[in-house]
Order: C-alpha cells, then structure tokens, then sequence
C-alpha cells in the first residue's frame, strides 16, 4: 500500500480508536436523530397520506442535522487535546489526514443511518423489502458527498469564535444538491418498495449520479484545500 | 492604495450617477407601459440587472479566493470580500423586488421554482461566506479560511442550480417572471440594456469604494500597531 | 392599475433603502478609520515632540 494510503489509514484508525473509548459521537448523534424523528413527526398531521410523502424528506433531514452534530467530534478532539498542532508538524501528507478524517466521520455517520432505518420503517410503517438495500447504497453514497463537504468545513469553522453556529450555516447550502438528491432517490425507492409504481423506481440512476458526481468533487476538492484550511 | 484606486472610484461614480438617473428615467418613464402586468412590471428593469451584478461579483469572490490561495497577497483577498459585500447587497435586492413584483403580477409571493430557489441559495452561501470572515477567531487565518469557503461555495453553484432544476422538472411548481425569452419590445429592450449597464456601473462604484475603505483599514491599523510599538519602546 | 403602482414604489423604494443602508455602512466604517489614523498621527507627534527633549 501506498504511503498516502498508509497514513490515511493510520489516521482513521487513530479516529476509530478514540471513538470506540465512549462513542459518544455515535451515541449522540444516533439519539439526536431519533429526536429529529419524533419532532417531524409531531409537526405533521398525524393522517396517513402525508406521512408517506413526508417520510423521504423528515428521514434526510434527521440524518444531515446528526451528521452535522458528528462532524465537530472530528476536530473537537484535535483542540482540546492539542493534536491538531501535533499533526500540523508532523510530515503527515495533508490529503492523507483528509481523508483519514472523511473515513471515519463516514463511518459514524453511516453506523448512525444504519440504526436509525429501523426505527424509521417503524415510525412510517415503511414496507420491508428489497427497496431498503437500495435505500443503504442511497444513504452510502450520500454520506460519502456529505462528510467529504463537511470534513473540509469542520475544520474551517473549527477556527472561529463561534464554532458550532457557524458549521450548519457554512455547510447546509452547499450540501443541498445532496439532499435535494438523497429525498428524490428516497422517495422513488420508497414508492417502489410501496409496488406504487409498478415496482421500478424510474429516474433513480439520474439521481445516483448526483450523488456520486457529488462526492468525488468533494472528495477533490477535499484532498486539494484541506491542507490550507487547517493552517498551511 | 487606498489613493491610487481614487481617481477610477471617482470616475466609476460620475458614470453610475450618470447612468443610473438616465436608467430611472427610461424604467420610470419612457418604456412603454407591459400590457398584462402594467406598471409593475418596471420592476424588471432593475430586478434582472441586479442579479447579473450580483452573480458578476459572486464570480470575483471565486477569483478572490484562487488569488488568495496560491499568491497570498492581501490585494487578493480584499477583492473577495468586497465583492462578496456588494453581491450580498444586490442579491437582496433580487430576492426582495421579486416577490413585490410576483405578488401583483402572478398572484403569489413566492414560489420554489428553479430560479428563485436557486437565487435564495446563493444568497445564504455567500451570508455564510461573511458571517464566516465576521467570526474568524484569527485575523490571519481569516483570508484563508474564507478563501476556501469562496471556493467550495462558488464551484458549487451549478450543482446546486442543476440539481434543484432537476428537482423541479420532478414537481413543477408555478414559474413566475418569465425569462428573457419571453420577447421584449424593441423599446423595452433599449431600457433594459440602459438598466443593465447603470446597475453594473453602481456595482463597480460601490465594489471600489469599498475595496479603497479596506486599504485604507489596513493603513490605520498598521500605522496604530506600528505607534503603541514605538510608544512601548519609549517607556 | 392602481394597486400595481404601490408595489413599483415600494420595490423601488426598498432598492434605494438597501443602497443606502450600505453607503451609510460605508461611510460609517471610512470615518472611524480616518479618526484612527488621525489619533495616530497625534500620538507620532507627540512622540516626537518628547524625543527632543
């Protein structure tokens, strides 16, 4: 394996380890979206007709505002330890921590949806079915575009007064073909799922392709700014 | 800096003012009046040419940034957030004159279409993209900080436009202020084009003066950092 | 149409509001950075005139 790859492996790793001393940030987050969940949920009309075209749209939105709540834990740790000063210094490549970085906060944010879908089959009374699989790669693939936007933006706003105001602003718009993306997909598998549609979820390869196009642009992008955004 | 940018600031403002008061008269006065919308369809004049400006000075916060990022020189990314000021400033614009002219003329304030929406999303990148630059914790840091933001913010900009007309063709809504294409009479035309060059004049008056205050910033508080040295050095 | 009058003012209006909330701004920001250039300026002076005696 490549030195890069070796030192992008080191550091997810590294991330791994400290979460799996209290998973807080799992525990958070998972918690946070459950929360969301309920919320929506009391906001809706309780009738069946709107729960179904609500559930696409309430199940993103509970994923991005707990991934948002992920997605400090990535540098909260660097600054209170003082790490980030450490890494900083060493010869580690900068692309290398990015994408150390974006694995992990992929991962944990990706164990959260994996939790949470359950609970959201539940809540909506969803069909189980084969439609969920796509709706794993569809939550994957969004995860993917999501960290890789969001890791580069954590650690800017790591570097303001007011950090954990400032995340959500800076990154929601930019992240909206994301979940623009991620509800269409939602929907079409869920209406599939449902046999609404004959059982084919027409226009979804369209939607993929957003997703994915999205994430490798983040994921350049990424590799490309992280090293000035943290201090170079 | 501050005093080698005046004299163009001066002469961009003689000609806005210029502009500016011709365009007024034409919008206000001369076009002729639309015959569906009446005369609230003036609006128009100003609308569409303030978001050109804004989406001008968008494209020079992008520019901006890429200086900021590979020369590193100040210059740099003072452009970026003057024009990140004034594209703020004249996205408002657009975003509060439309619903005023879509409430009269179609019925409704406002509605997600490709084109509001996408309006509205650009608006809030570049909010971030200040109160960003507002709340940096390090005044160093803080250009290049921006910078990346600027970046990540523009390159986005079709993707974001893309995917949310893709989300419209999915569920159309009501389109409202019918595009260019909907075919404008040669006078009308005439006024638009006046507006047009008045608003991108305005612009790039405001974009210098706020450039110059920038430099003239930094001068003051050089000079005050330089002082309290030297008056520490004398106690 | 009458009523649509009101609303071309209004938006008018408002442009010019907008404008010249920011010009204000402007200005605003321009003077407290002359006064501070000025202050310095006062307090070089006065820094030269006790370096001669």
């Amino acid at each position: 394996m490549s030195l890069f790859l070796r030192q992008a492996r080191a550091v997810f790793l590294k991330d791994v380890r400290s979460e799996a001393r209290g998973w807080d940030s799992l525990l958070i987050m998972t918690v946070f979206a459950l929360l969301v969940l309920v919320v929506f949920n009391f906001a809706f009309e309780p009738g069946g007709d709107t729960r179904a075209a609500v559930a696409p749209g309430v199940l993103w939105a509970a994923f991005v505002f707990a991934g948002i709540l992920g997605l400090e834990r990535s540098f909260a740790q660097e600054r209170e330890e003082e790490c980030l000063l450490g890494l900083l210094v060493s010869p580690l490549d900068r692309g290398a921590l990015f994408l150390g970085k974006w694995a992990a906060s992929f991962l944990f944010m990706f164990a959260m949806e994996l939790l949470i879908l359950p609970v959201f089959v539940v809540f909506f009374n969803a069909p189980v079915g084969g439609w969920l699989l796509g709706l794993v790669g569809v939550a994957a693939l969004g995860t993917a575009g999501f960290c890789a936007a969001g890791t580069v933006l954590a650690a800017v706003a790591g570097q303001t007064v007011a950090r954990h105001l400032l995340l959500p602003i800076v990154l929601l718009p930019l992240i909206v073909p994301v979940l623009i993306a991620a509800v269409e997909a939602t929907a079409l598998l869920l209406a599939a799922g449902m046999g609404s549609d004959g059982g084919a979820a027409v226009g979804l390869g369209g939607w993929l392709r957003l997703l994915t196009a999205f994430a490798i642009v983040y994921l350049v992008l990424g590799l490309l700014l992280f090293g000035r955004a943290i201090g170079e | 800096m501050s005093r080698k940018l005046a004299p163009w600031q001066a002469l961009a403002s003689l000609l806005a003012l210029v502009s500016v008061a011709a365009a007024l008269v034409l919008a206000l006065r001369w076009a002729p009046t639309e015959r569906t919308m009446g005369d609230v369809q003036r609006i128009f004049y100003f609308h569409v040419p303030s978001a050109w400006v804004a989406f001008l000075c968008f494209f020079l916060v992008f520019a901006g940034s890429v200086g900021t990022l590979v020369g590193g020189r100040r210059g740099w990314d003072i452009l970026a957030l003057s024009a990140a000021e004034v594209g703020v400033l004249f996205c408002t614009i657009v975003l509060v004159t439309g619903p005023i002219w879509a409430r009269p003329a179609w019925g409704i304030w406002w509605t997600w279409d490709a084109r509001l929406t996408s309006t509205l999303m650009l608006w809030l990148t570049y909010v971030a993209y200040l109160l960003l630059r507002h709340y940096a914790a390090d005044a160093r840091r803080r250009a290049t900080l921006a910078a990346v933001v600027g970046i990540l913010g523009f390159l986005d900009v079709p993707i974001v436009y893309f995917s949310i007309r893709w989300w419209r063709t999915q569920h159309p809504q009501p389109v409202i202020m019918g595009g260019k294409g909907s075919g404008l009479a040669p006078d009308m035309a005439l006024t638009f084009l006046v507006c047009l060059v008045a608003v991108t004049l305005l612009g790039a008056a405001l974009l210098l003066q706020r450039i110059r205050l920038e430099y003239l910033r930094d001068e003051a508080y050089a000079a005050d950092l330089a002082t309290s040295d030297l008056e520490a050095d004398r106690t | 149409m009458k009523s649509g009058m009101g609303y071309l003012l209004a938006a008018y209006l408002f442009i010019w509001v907008a404008l010249g909330s920011y010009l204000l701004s402007l200005g605003l920001r321009q003077r407290r950075a002359e006064t501070l250039l000025r202050e310095v300026r006062d307090r070089l002076v006065r820094l030269a005139g006790s370096a001669d005696t």
